[in-house]
């Protein structure tokens, strides 16, 4: 129990380090929010002028909104393939080394950076947002407690496919050394399949379909369809079972790299 | 004329390095491609879908992104030294290039990302594809100024990048800079300046001048009649370029002065 016990406040002083991390530079903070709000401020743009032209197909002007603000949320928060990055250092630099001889596994030390980073940038980069938007009652969301219940679990299970991933990521780095590929692979589904620029209905048919054998759609165009009510709830039940299948797929995938990588690792210099 | 000599050579230098491991030099450049593809199939499959955007097609959207994309590869093979050029001044790895016998800044260009060329063939691709479906939107004079557009659109983008860098002389963190004029206006200049407020499209003309990257030249090209602006505006991206590129070295020599090493 106590061996537990001190497991977790090790890395729980881990997640505080890289979240007060996030903090250091108040300038700094002040850009990164500038950054965020030029890319929401062209989406808003993009549905205004979109709506002004009467084009009717889709949702109205305030769930377009809604959509955008969430996927911006959202996106400043997950750390973007920060997994992939620290495996690749580790792994290139030969840290890996010093990270097996711990008493915590890479992998929670990883995670732990991972959540302290998101926790932080949630603070820095969506708060901020969230505060102004609802300032503005520029977010409509559903108001019925089974959608919320459904959205957390959404949510929740869509941020963990988004570090499978990143963790699959990762581990392939101790095959390629070089992560930049698999980063740009992994973007390029994003791009074109979460539905983090444009919402997915927003697109042809032919393109929606082929989304849905996609992982990305689950971590952001699905759970946030789902609390701006563009998803009906009679489609719930094929989208759980689309995400478990995802989450049980992926997860194998991870289990079974992260067992072959502890038989590759190998570390430059002497 | 020695300087100009001593970046080729560090060019060259950079261009034989990124050779010394071929497959891994193909792997990049084909999931670039495949990167930069999945950005252009969200923005032409809804815009496909959508009919227009403020009176903008697909088509047109398309050579906008295009012009926008181009000139950001080219900035990004040029440039792509300065990414690094903070912690070099955190780290007193600086002072080193100080001692050479050559501007600072031309050792920090020569080393190029030779991975841009990935985004210059695919952007060739996309102009394929809208030669085949609107042949009208090429002629000998419309190549002309599409040429000296995106040498124009990849100045005005790489003196966003010099003065990114320069400005780290002060901060010494330049990374954010990048990140905001790299991702933070990235998705801006995708689409048509009209649809946006009256204040940040006045700030995108006339103070910093990214519409002239992609949203101008597009007019010469697609035939469009411009409204709300001076219908000279869309030729002007390579005199306001140089311009950019110039006071974006003044900036950067300014900073130099006022540069004092960390000692370490």
């Amino acid at each position: 129990m106590n061996l537990i016990y001190n497991k977790l406040s090790s890395v729980m002083y881990l997640i505080k380090i890289y979240f007060s991390m996030k903090f250091l530079y108040s300038k700094k903070i002040f850009l990164e929010l500038l950054q965020t709000s030029l890319s929401l401020y062209t989406m808003i743009f993009i549905w205004l002028s979109l709506k002004s032209t009467g084009y009717t197909d889709g949702g109205t002007l305030n769930s377009l909104i809604t959509f955008s603000v969430l996927s911006t949320i959202l996106s400043s928060s997950l750390p973007s393939d920060l997994i992939c990055r620290i495996f690749e250092k580790d792994v290139i630099e030969g840290n890996i080394a010093h990270k097996l001889l711990r008493p915590m596994t890479p992998n929670t030390i990883v995670l732990a950076e991972v959540i302290g980073t998101m926790a932080g940038a949630f603070i820095v980069n969506s708060m901020p947002i969230i505060i102004i938007s609802l300032y503005l009652k520029a977010i409509h969301l559903q108001t019925s407690l089974y959608v919320w219940i459904v959205f957390i679990v959404a949510i929740i299970f869509g941020i963990v496919i988004y570090f499978l991933i990143d963790f699959i990521a990762g581990y392939l780095c101790f095959w390629f050394y070089y992560g930049t590929h698999i980063r740009h692979l992994i973007e390029a589904l994003f791009i074109a399949f979460s539905g983090k620029m444009i919402p997915l209905f927003l697109f042809p048919e032919w393109f929606v379909n082929i989304s849905e054998w996609t992982p990305a759609r689950l971590v952001y165009n699905d759970p946030i369809s789902i609390i701006t009510g563009l998803m009906p709830p009679s489609e719930y039940p094929s989208f759980f079972i689309r995400l478990f299948i995802w989450v049980i797929v992926l997860t194998f995938i991870t289990v079974f790299l992260n067992k072959s990588m502890q038989k590759r690792v190998f570390v430059q210099g002497g | 004329m020695k300087s100009i000599l001593i970046y080729f050579s560090l060019v060259e230098i950079s261009i034989k390095t990124k050779l010394q491991h071929p497959f891994l030099f193909v792997i990049e450049m084909i999931t670039t491609i495949m990167m930069f593809v999945a950005e252009f199939i969200t923005v032409y499959l809804f815009a496909s879908k959508i009919g227009n955007l403020n009176g903008w097609t697909s088509n047109q959207l398309a050579v906008m992104y295009i012009f926008t994309v181009c000139a950001g590869a080219i900035q990004n093979c040029f440039t792509n030294g300065l990414r690094g050029f903070s912690s070099q001044l955190l780290s007193g790895n600086f002072d080193t290039q100080l001692i050479r016998p050559v501007h600072p800044l031309i050792v920090l260009l020569g080393n190029i990302y030779v991975g841009a060329i990935a985004i210059i063939v695919f952007c060739i691709c996309i102009i394929c594809y809208l030669f085949i479906t609107i042949p009208t939107y090429f002629s000998f004079i419309k190549v002309i100024w599409f040429i000296i557009s995106i040498i124009g659109g990849s100045m005005i983008f790489s003196s966003l990048n010099i003065v990114s860098s320069g400005l780290a002389y002060w901060t010494y963190d330049s990374e954010i800079f990048f990140k905001i004029t790299k991702n933070g206006t990235r998705q801006l200049l995708w689409y048509p300046i009209d649809i946006y407020g009256t204040i940040i499209r006045d700030v995108i003309t006339y103070v910093i001048p990214l519409a002239f990257i992609g949203y101008f030249p597009s007019y010469i090209i697609t035939d469009k009649t411009i409204t709300g602006f001076p219908s000279f505006l869309p030729y002007l991206s390579l005199p306001i370029g140089v311009i950019c590129f110039t006071l974006s070295i003044v900036f950067w020599n300014k900073g130099l002065k006022h540069y004092q090493t960390i000692g370490i």
